[in-house]
């Protein structure tokens, strides 16, 4: 097998010679002129976790490397920025680019420039945010939790029985002699319940709680119940504003249990930068509601693109975009990159220029948007091929795709079926 | 009766009008080929920016660059099918 660690580099990390009975391997690095590269190491792999979603994940930037049995860590090209001193090292898992070291059954942080930021001292170290610099929770040699920062400061003391994820500014969710707390960085205590805290409202005044009969409701910092724990399950979608569950169907409510929003919904998801909300029926069908409750648009929500601004709504046959202000957009105006655009006649797709321009006749069953390497998937008599981006065939239509998650042409060479292992093949 | 000397428009220095017609076209070149030589290397940097990718073929592992022009060497790298 074979893994790129880094696309935009030709660092190719291959291995050979699996015994599958004893488990060993052997492993070597070449690059794009079919060298073999730093060739001073016994092993060389990359750093790899395995997210919350199941998906296996590779450091871009740097490889471990063995020596005598302890791993160490080398940038991609080639230079040593960790010694080969410890018994295992992993990609955190959920937090990008952070490493997790471990020697002597403890364990530290290192970042990709090998400087350690914790020493290997816990018994156990998790991801706090979604980023590194929100911290980890660690566990010491007792067993209890505390909270650490970037740069290893104490942020809460390490005498928790279990430290939540959730939190809001300076206040955290901890547990204590089986109770749960609303504490402060100072370690004040603003809120104790025998209910589980779920997460602490966005304006830091209560919490979202669920009862031992796994109901949800809202209290506040002096625990008087702000709604009532009548709900299978609540999440603040803004200030104010909750996703409800209730009779297996969702609705929208305010802080007053006021029903904004019928409980008719197979689910509700809140855009934060767009300011709307996403409703799917039990047909998956979608409705796009501005902050008023009224539908906007309505169709099968394909993609949503936050940095680009997009919305792409499957509408009858057709593949619509809108911005997030809900005015439809041009293709050409969102994938300003792309040469060729999927438009549909009579029932057949073709590809169009900018200028409207005819390049590819209609005569596909179906098509798949340019990718960023130039090529369109094409669809003809149930079977897949592709086209480059000057509209010529480079793939002829013989390969039956349809169970495929993603569809995708690089040339001759389709994208494999296991999006994990991100491969091409033919 | 005199009616006093009448307005005369003054010529055109015809040699000034060319000079400055020219003085504009040559802005007008440089502005269009600056373009064009931007673009250039927009275009350029678009072709050369080359992705890896590994491929599966023949139950062999090799690896693929995202620029067709490579895709004759495509199989840059090699190993045996155990390699699992």
């Amino acid at each position: 097998m074979i893994v790129v660690p880094n696309s935009k580099k030709d660092v190719f990390l291959c291995t050979y010679d699996v015994n599958y009975d004893d488990g060993t391997y052997k492993t070597k690095a070449l690059n794009s002129k079919n060298e073999e590269i730093f060739t001073e190491n016994e092993q060389i792999e990359a750093v790899s976790c395995v997210d919350e979603n199941g998906n296996l994940r590779y450091n871009q930037n740097v490889l471990k490397i063995q020596k005598e049995g302890k791993y160490g860590l080398i940038n991609l090209e080639g230079k040593e920025i960790l010694a080969c001193e410890y018994d295992e090292i992993t990609e955190l898992p959920e937090v990008e680019n952070t490493i997790l070291i471990s020697k002597d059954g403890n364990y530290g942080i290192v970042n990709e420039e090998g400087k350690i930021i914790i020493e290997p001292q816990y018994a156990e170290i998790t991801n706090f945010g979604e980023e590194a610099n929100a911290g980890f929770i660690v566990k010491n040699s007792e067993g209890k939790y505390g909270l650490v920062d970037i740069t290893n400061n104490k942020v809460l003391e390490t005498k928790y029985d279990k430290i939540s994820k959730a939190h809001k500014g300076d206040y955290y969710v901890v547990t204590e002699s089986g109770t749960q707390k609303v504490v402060k960085k100072d370690g004040t205590e603003s809120l104790s319940t025998k209910n589980e805290i779920i997460s602490i409202l966005k304006n830091t005044e209560g919490v979202i709680y669920k009862t031992s009969d796994n109901k949800y409701g809202v209290m506040n910092l002096s625990s008087e119940n702000i709604i009532e724990a009548n709900y299978d399950e609540l999440e603040e979608a803004k200030t104010g504003m909750f996703i409800a569950k209730k009779d297996n169907k969702y609705g929208i409510i305010d802080e007053k249990s006021e029903t904004k929003l019928d409980f008719n919904n197979q689910s509700i998801i809140y855009n934060e930068k767009g300011d709307f909300y996403i409703t799917e029926d039990e047909n998956y069908n979608n409705k796009i509601l501005n902050n008023n409750y009224e539908t906007k648009l309505e169709g099968i929500l394909t993609d949503i693109d936050n940095e680009k601004g997009y919305i792409e709504l499957k509408q009858g046959e057709e593949y619509k975009y809108y911005n997030f202000k809900f005015e439809e957009q041009k293709e050409e105006d969102i994938f300003t990159n792309n040469t060729l655009f999927v438009d549909k006649k009579d029932g057949k797709y073709g590809l169009i220029d900018k200028k409207g321009k005819t390049v590819v006749e209609y005569i596909y069953d179906d098509m798949i948007r340019q990718n960023q390497f130039g090529y369109v998937a094409v669809k003809k008599d149930g079977k897949w091929g592709a086209i480059d981006r000057s509209g010529n065939v480079v793939q002829d239509p013989v390969y039956e795709l349809d169970e495929y998650l993603k569809i995708d042409f690089i040339g001759t060479w389709y994208l494999g079926k296991d999006l994990n292992m991100n491969y091409y093949r033919k | 009766m005199s009616r006093g000397r009448r307005y005369e428009e003054p010529k055109l220095n015809m040699k000034k009008v060319f000079a400055v017609i020219v003085a504009i076209i040559v802005v007008i070149m440089c502005v269009v080929m600056l373009k064009g030589l931007l673009g250039k290397g927009e275009e350029e940097k678009a072709v050369t920016s080359i992705d890896y990718f590994p491929a599966y073929q023949n139950n062999k592992w090799g690896v693929i660059d995202s620029n067709r022009k490579c895709s004759n060497r495509s199989f840059i790298c090699r190993d045996d099918s155990s390699t699992k």
